[in-house]
């Protein structure tokens, strides 16, 4: 009977199949590739959670230690090469095109020396139970990486090893240091000490002065290269979660429900800005041209175009949740977070003053922070 | 005893006892009758799945864990504008009342803007802050309406019980597949009834401003049932087709009138036998009666043709009665039992309802023995006709003569090769583009339902406003020995690395899993913070983002030993459904352990995945079935495995040609055109024994291989063209059901009624004239 045939055709062809399929049992590569060019799927699923640009090329690092690169201003992107199995990382730092930093949950750090192709592990301590936020580097050598619960890690070999340290060391007196701590800082509401609060961002300023923001309201000034540390009186109890400085040199400090405190290069004194939304800012940069991009929850940017002394909300189309925000195309921001990295036109500059400036060439370096 | 001494007894027994057998007849049919009026239309999810298969099993094991796949969606949707009016606001809470108090609703799974389950919450410096999106004093004020827009904003419920666009909101139900009575009695959940209810619901809130959709299991059974009320239509329809068919071929309005009632007798006392043997009938099992009746009508012709003749031939009625009697029995009878066998076949699919149709028309074939057989005969002994009318009509059959004759030649070699060529182009035609044949369904909404249907449209318009899937794929990880799984990080993190990897899957829309909802819990726990979107390793800190986590969400079970992953799809295309189950296996086969294990499936995609599998497997296993049971009758009747041949090689082209017209046509293999191949077939056969059984009486008088066949073909053939075409119009009728599996079932049969014909007249002396020597007899 034909129809035989044509059963047994297709049972040894099903049958043939089927051996294939058995051979290559395993999680299938092409489904989540482990490097190299990511679907369109994947990237709108990815959450991202910061960003950091160079040249042409934009690297950003989020969940599951996916690290991806992108240098068609965020069109497509690819995925770096980096340890399997790492946790969320939170922050994308280089200090120049070529050295790239990252941290993350488990305290992760990763570095890369060739443009955020490649990453290898520098350290991290999983039974902390700490995730880094951020990290700078002053130097070739000196950087610091901070986080949760006050974190704070040092190095002085360019990455090589790293040393936990106290932001603030304590008074040698203990007893004395109590009290005057106790004085000196208003006591949280969860019972958490000064020294416990998370460290969301550090950023380094022009004129050589590192600020550090974090929960609580915290704020933190270095200027010596991060030796020592002095808290800055805080103008809010909430928490901040990003720092910037426009071209004027003014420090922009957000956080959430949508503050935002500007102070002069001084930082003798926080003054808040007007935002009417309450959504949480999470990332901010300045942009070539100048204006001071702010990204957060619920699909907010808001955009400066007077180095952050105003804002203007303008329409993402999404309520989704923003956490970094970078150059993207001319006159466009990338903006990423927990659907992964999206392409937003930026509204054009009023023309009234004569104040903006034609876009100028991408920043030579991370701009953002 | 042999053959002819038994039809010989059966015979006298049946002209012996005429009166009696009539009045035994009668009163059986009445007594029918009465409990066929008590039949209920009978559609349960149980009955639509193939219960035997592996994810059914899981599914049915985890049913009551995290609750079926039966819920309800109604939306209500505002034209022009947003939800934030006191008229749209009063109507929802009129209607999320209405819907709460509706029997069958389950209460507490009630969801909508106006039930206290939705909440919003805010961080805030001191952390979080919450309460209901809508407050109990809602009074419809502007400052009402503000307050809950904004709300709305600061909560979840966009997209699920708002839509995206802010042009409607949505009310969703669980349902209760069993209602509590007093005395602890359980009532089914009638479908039918539900959905009517459902209906008065949006006739009351529909307005010029406002539409209301509804979707849902339930709902769809509803509609689905409704529309196999309009069955009963097309019953009509093709009753009169075939009544006024009959009329202009036996030219007599007695006859016609006893070919009818003998027709319409077996479908009366299928329907009386399905209430007694606790059966009802569902919307496949309800076509069962056009196949009965066509096919008796088929029989029917057989008999009164042959008895016509005989009175032509100058026999009494009551002689030609007994003569067609002993010519037809065998064949006749041998033709009813091959269709038995070929419905019985369908018995084969695990599914229920499929079951239940196999079991229908078996029954309904087998009644029909008895009727067809025994009353037809009774009937014609009475009849006195005169021989002119039947003269008249006979000197019109002479004109077909030409097609026999044209018909016969194809028993020449030069034309039987021509033939088979022709056949055998068709076969490979027809094989290469039945590999083009899908598995499951095509097209997006509920696959029973037409595209154009209220329900599709409805399924659509919330599909595009709502972010709820309505196609969901469930994965089970079933924990083993671990105390307090979800709080343990290595078990989480894995389930957790599951659901990413089915996000990156294509045909995957969303997941939604425990610890995905577990990480922005702790995000949430963390000023909002996406960069705290982690599972963290710490139990306590693990449990502090689980807890908020109910087990109404249907991710995990009471003591956490299971969690579902919820795989929204695309669409529910076999072939999207086919690489999301690998993907599950690959996954699992390597990320199985000894702590935890991902099971194979639930939701309704895992139902449909399952229902593919068993229809993929099924498909062969019943070819297989159905072609050994005919080779076993055609053996046993004809003795001559070329003559089995002969009859089977036209079923089995033509059964390749209708699975290379489904995918032309858009129609998947699926449960309910699975069983079209073997009621085509099981029917087809038909043709061949009826011809077959002259052609050998010819043969062994001596005659060539054409006049046999030519005298067979004027014998039986024209009852065969006017089987055919009456059968074939009445399933065509079926294409305009408001049923998509009823019109496609209704065209495909058609089809093969149709083309079997052709090829028992065509291929089946071509191949007869190289299979069968001219003088040597077929039969030992």
């Amino acid at each position: 009977m034909k129809s035989t045939i044509r059963a047994a055709i297709v049972a040894v062809a099903c049958a043939a199949a089927w051996a294939a399929t058995s051979v290559n049992a395993q999680v299938n590569k092409k489904v989540l590739p482990d490097q190299g060019a990511l679907s369109k799927q994947a990237m709108t699923r990815l959450l991202l959670s910061d960003a950091a640009r160079f040249g042409n090329r934009i690297v950003a690092v989020g969940d599951r230690g996916y690290i991806v690169f992108s240098d068609s201003n965020g069109e497509s992107w690819e995925r770096a090469e980096a340890p399997a199995n790492l946790p969320l990382l939170t922050s994308v730092h280089f200090p120049d095109p070529k050295t790239g930093w990252a941290v993350g949950h488990d305290s992760v750090i990763l570095k890369s020396t060739d443009e955020g192709k490649t990453w290898k592990q520098m350290y991290s301590a999983p039974t902390e139970q700490r995730p880094l936020m951020d990290i700078v580097f002053v130097d070739d050598k000196v950087g610091y990486a901070v986080g949760a619960y006050g974190q704070f890690l040092e190095t002085a070999d360019g990455g090589a090893t790293w040393k936990a340290r106290k932001l603030i060391e304590a008074p040698k007196a203990p007893a004395a240091a109590r009290k005057g701590k106790a004085a000196a800082s208003e006591p949280a509401d969860d019972g958490k000490s000064e020294d416990d609060k998370h460290l969301n961002a550090i950023i380094k300023l022009a004129d050589g002065k590192l600020l550090i923001v974090g929960e609580s309201g915290t704020i933190a000034k270095s200027a010596d290269n991060g030796k020592s540390w002095s808290r800055i009186a805080s103008p809010y109890k909430g928490s901040f979660f990003g720092a910037v400085q426009a071209k004027d040199g003014s420090v922009i400090i957000h956080g959430m429900r949508g503050r935002i405190y500007r102070a002069d290069p001084s930082l003798a004194s926080f003054k808040q800005v007007d935002n009417p939304s309450v959504a949480t800012l999470m990332g901010s940069t300045v942009l070539p041209d100048g204006a001071v991009a702010l990204t957060g929850l619920a699909g907010t940017l808001l955009i400066s175009r007077d180095n952050g002394a105003t804002f203007t909300k303008q329409d993402t189309r999404t309520t989704a949740a923003f956490s970094s925000v970078i150059l993207g195309a001319p006159n466009a921001a990338v903006l990423v977070g927990e659907f992964g990295a999206r392409d937003v036109l930026l509204a054009a500059a009023p023309t009234a003053p004569a104040s903006a400036p034609a876009p100028a060439a991408p920043p030579k370096d991370g701009a953002k922070k | 005893m042999n053959l002819n001494a038994l039809i010989q007894k059966v015979s006298d027994f049946v002209f012996g006892n005429r009166k009696t057998l009539l009045i035994v007849f009668s009163v059986v049919t009445v007594l029918f009758a009465v409990s066929a009026s008590q039949l209920k239309v009978d559609a349960g999810f149980n009955k639509m799945v193939p219960l035997t298969h592996p994810y059914m099993k899981e599914y049915k094991a985890y049913e009551n864990v995290f609750g079926g796949a039966n819920r309800i969606a109604i939306a209500m949707t505002q034209k022009g504008g947003d939800i934030y009016n006191k008229e749209f606001m009063d109507k929802l809470k009129a209607m999320t009342n209405e819907i709460m108090v509706l029997e069958g609703v389950d209460k507490p799974s009630v969801r909508s803007l106006f039930t206290p389950n939705t909440r919003f919450i805010e961080v805030v410096e001191e952390g979080f802050a919450g309460g209901n999106v809508v407050h109990a004093t809602f009074q419809g004020t502007p400052e009402d309406l503000a307050q809950v827009k904004a709300n709305v904003q600061k909560s979840n419920e966009i997209g699920r019980t708002v839509a995206n666009d802010f042009s409607g909101a949505l009310v969703a139900a669980g349902l209760l597949e069993y209602i509590p009575r007093e005395g602890g009695k359980l009532d089914k959940l009638n479908y039918f009834e539900f959905s009517k209810k459902l209906e008065e619901i949006r006739a009351k809130y529909e307005g010029p401003n406002h539409s209301v959709h509804i979707i849902g299991f339930a709902k769809a059974v509803g509609d689905i049932a409704s529309g196999a009320k309009g069955v009963i239509t097309f019953f009509g329809v093709a009753f009169v087709i075939t009544a006024v068919l009959m009329l202009w071929f036996v030219k007599d309005v007695k006859l016609t009138l006893i070919a009818l009632v003998v027709a319409m007798m077996p479908v009366l006392w299928l329907l009386g036998t399905l209430p007694i043997l606790g059966y009802g009938i569902d919307p496949l099992s309800i076509l069962v009666p056009f196949l009965i009746f066509s096919i008796g009508v088929s029989h029917a012709v057989q008999m009164t043709k042959t008895w016509e003749r005989e009175v032509v031939h100058g026999l009494s009625s009551l002689d030609a009665a007994k003569t067609s009697f002993a010519s037809i029995f065998v064949p006749g009878t041998l033709a009813l039992l091959t269709n038995v066998l070929g419905f019985a076949v369908i018995m084969l699919i695990p599914i229920d309802i499929v079951r239940e149709l196999g079991i229908t028309a078996s029954l309904g074939v087998a009644w029909m023995i008895i009727t067809n057989k025994m009353l037809l005969p009774i009937l014609l002994s009475h009849l006195s006709m005169s021989k002119e009318t039947l003269g008249k009509e006979v000197a019109q059959e002479s004109r077909v003569d030409a097609l026999w004759t044209t018909a016969s030649k194809c028993v020449e070699r030069s034309r039987a090769t021509v033939i088979i060529a022709i056949a055998a182009v068709l076969l490979g035609v027809g094989i290469w583009k039945a590999h083009e044949l899908r598995v499951g369904d095509y097209g997006s909404g509920v696959p029973e339902l037409r595209q154009d249907s209220r329900y599709n449209q409805d399924n659509a318009t919330i599909v595009s406003k709502f972010a709820i899937g309505v196609n969901t794929l469930g994965v089970v990880a079933q924990t083993k020995g671990v105390q307090g799984a979800c709080t343990n990080y290595d078990v989480m993190t894995v389930i957790e690395k599951f659901d990413w990897y089915m996000q990156n899957v294509e045909g995957t829309q969303s997941v939604l899993s425990l610890p995905g909802v577990a990480r922005t819990v702790n995000s949430g726990y963390n000023e909002g913070n996406l960069k705290w979107r982690q599972l963290p390793r710490d139990p306590q800190v693990m449990a502090q983002s689980v807890t908020p986590i109910n087990t109404d969400t249907g991710l995990l079970n009471p003591d956490c030993s299971a969690m579902q992953v919820l795989v929204n799809t695309t669409d529910q295309q076999g072939d999207t459904l086919r690489r999301l189950v690998t993907e599950v296996k690959n996954f699992s086969k390597d990320y199985n352990s000894d702590k935890v294990e991902f099971k194979l499936a639930t939701g309704n995609m895992g139902v449909a995945a399952a229902t593919n599998e068993a229809v993929d497997k099924a498909r062969w296993e019943m070819n297989y079935a159905i072609f050994g049971a005919l080779f076993i009758m055609c053996m046993v009747t004809f003795r001559s495995i070329r003559a089995t041949i002969c009859i089977l090689i036209p079923l089995a082209l033509v059964s390749v040609l209708c699975e290379a017209l489904m995918p032309m046509l858009g129609i998947g293999l699926k449960v309910s055109t699975l069983p079209v191949i073997a009621l085509g077939v099981g029917v087809g056969v038909d043709y061949g024994i009826y011809l077959f059984d002259r052609i050998e009486v010819h043969l062994e008088e001596g005659k060539t291989l054409a006049a046999s066949f030519f005298d067979a073909l004027r014998e039986r053939g024209t009852a065969m063209i006017f089987t055919a075409v009456t059968m074939t119009l009445g399933v065509g009728t079926w294409a305009m059901s408001a049923l998509k599996f009823q019109a496609d079932m209704g065209i495909l049969l058609a089809f093969m009624f149709f083309l079997n014909m052709l090829g028992a007249i065509f291929l089946l002396p071509a191949l007869a004239a190289f299979l069968l020597k001219p003088h040597a007899k077929p039969a030992g």
